[in-house]
């Protein structure tokens, strides 16, 4: 029975990976479509976390069928998985910068939200050393302590989350609010189940299969919340055909 | 006139549109919500740039400071910055405020600020105007009024095809053009912007 759930767990590990790498995948899409730097780089960085969670369940499956003891013998791998861990915190950092510059462009105002254009040097800081010193001291493996509220860490996406919400209601844009609301929903869910379980890598495999299955199913959510969140990157109108639109000649007023 | 989602490059028509008018020795005005080193630094990225610049009203770094909440100050700059520096020339005009007008003003507001200038520099100058609007952020009947004021009116949008995602141009309007229907397929390299008829 323990074997089945495992198993089972492992399907749906695969699953997510799947769903994250599809995500990625429209991501990059859609940046090669866009032609602003600015956008580009938006969407860079979405597609970045995607993948890099389509990396972290292709992990997570390695570690379930080879099991947790062909990884535990040195510190190395353990110290490794810290630093993906916080590989993924930085990431979302960069994305939140990108998005905050986005919104700034697209506020009538032009308003520096919290003074974010200097405010992120600092964060920026506090991140790469909360990252350094939690993996010299506590190679942490999950993100519920990688990012822990009072640390600097915790406090850099705390912050990083109110410029957003600042920005996304001083922007003028629905596509980024839009966008900004399902990123949100990923983030939120993916707390929550992180909290329960799901991604500590090291003890997934040796807590119960049935907890994992179910926490690798709430994945499949946050992963759904993301592809939206990616979908919205930019309005995308389906293909008419050709010669739908009449065009008009109209005298100048 | 060139409607479409932000990021899709609508300002990069700007750019070539006032790169060729420099070649070519035309009176060059960008009037930006942006800060001139921001609009530099995409028309870097775009391989835009030349050694002539335009002149600049811009939230920040440039000839004159614009404020977007002030019309008729707004208006005024225009028409002093036209009026020292076309010299008889041609004078090419590329605008990317229409949307934080439409966002801070009512539209009929916008709508006779616009009717008022554009009849104005069109009596006094030979002039064309490049204006680019986000169309996701106004009500299509704003659009599609503001639009009128418009000789000619280009959409960029990106579109779904199947696992594809595909930026399109298409000639909404052109006046002195037959009607349109063709989609153009954008794309940049080499530092050019490329259209190639799609369909």
């Amino acid at each position: 029975m323990v074997e089945l759930a495992s198993a089972f767990a492992s399907v749906i590990a695969v699953v997510d990976a799947g769903v994250f790498a599809y995500g990625a995948y429209w991501a990059s899409e859609i940046r090669a479509a866009l032609a602003t730097p600015l956008y580009r780089r938006q969407a860079l960085w979405v597609a970045a976390i995607a993948f890099y969670f389509a990396v972290f369940f292709v992990f997570v499956v390695i570690t379930r069928i080879f099991g947790v003891e062909a990884f535990s013998g040195s510190p190395v791998p353990r110290i490794a998985a810290g630093a993906f861990v916080y590989v993924g915190v930085l990431m979302i950092f960069v994305w939140i910068d990108s998005c905050v510059k986005v919104a700034r462009r697209s506020d009538p105002l032009r308003r520096d939200s919290l003074r974010w254009s200097s405010l992120r040097w600092l964060l920026g800081f506090l991140v790469v050393v909360g990252t350094f010193f939690a993996l010299g001291f506590t190679p942490a493996l999950s993100f519920t302590q990688a990012t822990p509220i009072f640390g600097p860490i915790g406090l850099t996406l705390f912050i990083g989350a109110i410029v957003l919400y600042l920005s996304g209601r001083r922007s003028a844009d629905p596509v980024l609010r839009a966008h900004l609301r399902w990123f949100g929903l990923f983030m939120a869910l993916l707390w929550v189940t992180s909290a329960v379980d799901g991604t500590n890598l090291y003890h997934s495999a040796a807590t119960n299969p049935w907890v994992d299955a179910i926490s690798y199913l709430v994945f499949w959510v946050s992963a759904y919340f993301l592809y939206r969140s990616i979908k919205d990157l930019a309005p995308l109108a389906p293909l008419p055909p050709t010669g739908k639109y009449s065009s008009r000649v109209d005298a100048p007023p | 006139m060139v409607v479409g989602p932000p990021g899709i490059g609508k300002e990069s028509l700007g750019y070539w549109f006032l790169r060729s008018g420099l070649l070519q020795g035309d009176f060059c005005l960008y009037v930006t919500r942006l800060a001139v080193s921001e609009v530099k630094q995409d028309i870097r990225a775009f391989h835009a740039n030349g050694t002539a610049e335009p002149l600049w009203i811009a939230a920040d770094g440039g000839q004159t400071k614009l404020d977007v909440s002030d019309l008729v100050g707004l208006s005024t700059k225009v028409k002093e910055a036209l009026r020292s520096g076309s010299a008889g020339r041609r004078v090419r005009v590329v605008v990317d405020i229409l949307s934080s007008l439409l966002m801070l003003n009512p539209p009929e507001t916008v709508y006779r600020f616009l009717t008022q200038l554009f009849s104005e520099i069109k009596q006094n100058y030979d002039a064309v105007i490049l204006a680019t609007v986000e169309d996701a952020m106004h009500p299509p009947q704003v659009l599609a009024a503001i639009q009128q004021l418009f000789d000619g009116v280009v959409e960029m949008r990106l579109y779904e095809k199947g696992l594809r995602v595909m930026p399109l141009m298409r000639i909404v309007k052109m006046r002195g053009l037959p009607p349109q229907t063709n989609f153009f397929q954008i794309s940049f390299a080499g530092g050019l912007m490329e259209l190639k008829k799609y369909g």
